[in-house]
């Protein structure tokens, strides 16, 4: 079971395909009946092309279609991974008032034991180790904002000695929470004006997630003494 | 460049067709490939050795091979039944299984499968029902009348091996072939009308070709009449059938007992011989010194050089040994080896007469015909000749019998005009000098 994220995973997925699927398959894959498909294929022997393809996929879809090509893969040949190594990440960060230090962890896979990694960005702490913490600080202007961390892992993998590389850009978000005036409907949106979609809403003690607006509706109004938090936030309504 | 997302799922799909292509069963359906030795299907029991004609108890579309017991003939049947008869006769032959073993059950679709440990026979049974009730005679009845057609009209294929080979094949439903058989009356497919005359058989054919029938010369196609429809039997006039080779007869050797009770030798070269073209130049041999003309046993074919002579099977094994040492008989005189000569040597038959002198007008009269071109084998001492081998033997085992050659014609030079080929004349070269060995031989003596 691997321990890659979903993205990773299909990026690793995708140009492993890209580099052996055609010398496994000599023949069948440069067949006519595949030369309408057969660019898509070799495209994403560029593992920036495999990782926006990644990118553009939410962690759970990505995560299946790894899954599915692996799976097809196999049923076809064997199937030949690179070696890869991902930090894991949060895709956002959200903050209140107050700095916070976010953990990061590096996997690594097909690599022989004894690598080392090597971090960088804003980090706290020591850069070197599978993990590290990442040093957040809530942004001064109003506007998008976030924090970068890059890791280089080095290594041996058959022997040869290999070097891998990932980085990571996380958003900084700074919650805000509007009430409509009925007081049954709840806006979450960020510092930047950005809905919040899918975060985690809490009224006293009930939990709320809001849709793909930032928006949570309630069966009652809300009270005036209700406590309210985003992402375990306390934040204040503003009508 | 396309979306990148859209990529992706066209990679999952290009793999997908490439596994549609290299594995074309969903994957619920696949097994594992594992080797496994075919064996080949069972042979099918040997043939009945009697057994050529009839059928067998398929009662049943697409059933197996199974062979029927050779019934008993019954008395008064004229029809040889061995073979002929689908179900034995329930009097004569109960069914009792015995035959029926071999070969799968016959099962049609929709019937229950036999059940285990039945009984052959209960199947004839079910068989010969179904056939009853279709044709409203027993099974046993229509059977026969089948069978009697068969034998009737081609009894000298009764016993054919394709007839045998239809017996072994998988025949009709019970009932169809019920349908089939409509009595002794009814011919079978592929008979003539019962108005045209048949031929007893295709061995005894007489061989006056018909109108319309290939020249002689021409190799006739002998036809087996199951295999032709009945509308072509009525349009296509019927072709003459060679007459089948006889086998060679074993060789007897001519001894003088069996001289006695054998009859004298068929002349097999007279038509042979009738129809010969002109003869050969003649061919002159050297007279003997002193004047004496040795008698020699000349062969009467008259052929021209280079022709082929008829291919006459040797009936004597003796006869086509070459004589080491001739017999010389010379006209007037007794031969040599007879009891008159005192010397010994074979005896000449009792029915030989010894000492006979040769024939003058008969020479003479076939010396005419050599002479004309007109000449035969036959011999002027009597109907035995025969050809050129066979003379010679037969003048060396029994001079008596023996057709001697007419006395040379003297030429004016005193030289001998013989009408020979090459071979004979060389032949003749080496029996003058053995006669001549012997008369010295003699006189020595």
């Amino acid at each position: 079971m691997s321990r890659l994220p979903g993205r990773a995973r299909l990026a690793r997925t995708l140009v492993a395909l890209a580099r052996h699927l055609p010398a496994q398959l000599k023949g069948l894959v440069d067949s006519p009946r595949f030369d309408a498909d057969r660019p898509a294929l070799e495209s994403f022997a560029d593992p920036d092309r495999a990782a926006s393809a990644a990118a553009a996929m939410a962690e759970e879809e990505a995560d299946w279609l790894a899954d599915v090509l692996a799976a097809r893969w196999a049923a076809l040949a064997d199937v030949v991974l690179e070696p890869t190594a991902a930090i894991l990440a949060p895709t956002e960060i959200w903050l209140g008032q107050q700095a916070a230090a976010v953990p990061l962890d590096v996997v690594v896979e097909g690599l022989d034991e004894g690598w080392d990694a090597t971090w960088e960005g804003d980090l706290s702490g020591s850069a070197a180790g599978a993990s590290v913490l990442l040093e957040a600080r809530p942004p001064e202007a109003e506007g998008p904002a976030q924090v970068v961390a890059r890791v280089k892992v080095q290594g041996r993998a058959g022997g040869k000695r290999t070097l891998l590389v990932d980085h990571v850009r996380i958003p900084l978000r700074v919650p805000r929470l509007a009430v409509s005036a009925d007081r049954r409907q709840l806006l979450v949106r960020d510092q930047a004006e950005r809905p919040a979609a899918g975060v985690a809403v809490s009224v006293g003690a009930t939990v709320f997630r809001t849709d793909a607006h930032g928006l949570v509706l309630l069966d009652e109004p809300l009270a005036e003494t209700a406590e309210l938090r985003v992402e375990g936030l306390r934040v204040e309504a503003a009508s | 460049m396309a979306d990148p997302r859209e990529d992706a799922y066209l990679v999952a799909a290009i793999l997908s067709e490439l596994e549609r292509v290299l594995h074309p069963l969903p994957r619920g359906q696949r097994g594992e490939v594992r080797p496994e030795i075919m064996l080949p299907p069972p042979l099918p029991p040997p043939l009945p050795p009697a057994s050529s004609g009839g059928g067998q108890p398929s009662g049943t579309a697409g059933g197996g091979v199974a062979f029927a017991a050779p019934a008993p003939r019954l008395p008064g049947e004229d029809v040889p039944r061995a073979g002929l008869s689908r179900f034995p006769l329930p009097a004569a032959a109960p069914p009792t299984g015995a035959g029926f073993d071999e070969g799968p059950a016959p099962q049609a679709a929709g019937e229950p499968a036999w059940p285990a440990g039945t009984a052959r026979a209960g199947r004839v049974q079910d068989v010969a029902e179904s056939g009853r009730a279709t044709t409203g005679e027993t099974p046993a009845t229509s059977e026969r009348g089948e069978a009697s057609v068969h034998a009737k009209d081609f009894p000298g294929l009764a016993e054919s091996p394709r007839r045998s080979g239809r017996a072994e094949q998988p025949g009709p439903t019970a009932t169809g072939q019920a349908e089939a058989a409509e009595g002794p009356s009814s011919p079978p497919a592929g008979a003539a009308p019962p108005g045209e005359a048949q031929p007893a058989s295709p061995a005894v054919r007489p061989l006056a070709a018909p109108a319309g029938s290939p020249p002689p010369g021409r190799p006739a196609i002998l036809e087996d009449p199951l295999n032709q429809a009945p509308e072509a039997d009525e349009k296509r006039p019927a072709r003459p059938v060679r007459p089948p080779r006889l086998p060679l007869p074993p060789p007897q050797f001519r001894t003088p007992e069996r001289a006695k009770a054998l009859p004298p030798p068929a002349r097999a070269g007279t038509q042979a011989a009738d129809q010969e073209p002109a003869m050969a130049p003649p061919v002159t041999a050297a007279p003997a010194e002193g004047g004496a003309l040795p008698s020699i046993p000349v062969a009467a074919e008259a052929l021209p050089y280079g022709s082929q002579r008829p291919n006459t099977p040797p009936q004597n094994a003796a006869q086509t040994r070459s004589p080491r040492r001739p017999t010389a008989i010379s006209p007037g005189r007794p031969m040599a080896g007879s009891p008159e000569m005192g010397w010994g040597g074979r005896q000449a038959p009792a029915s030989a007469e010894p000492g006979r002198t040769f024939d003058e007008p008969a020479a003479s009269a076939r010396q005419d015909r050599l002479a004309d071109g007109q000449a035969t084998a036959v011999s002027p001492t009597g109907p035995s000749a025969e050809t050129e081998e066979s003379v010679f033997g037969e003048a060396l085992l029994e001079p008596a019998e023996t057709a001697l050659p007419p006395p040379a014609r003297r030429q004016p030079g005193g030289r001998l005009a013989l009408r020979l080929t090459a071979a004979e004349a060389l032949r003749l070269d080496r029996r003058v000098k053995g006669a001549y060995l012997d008369r010295a031989l003699l006189r020595n003596r």
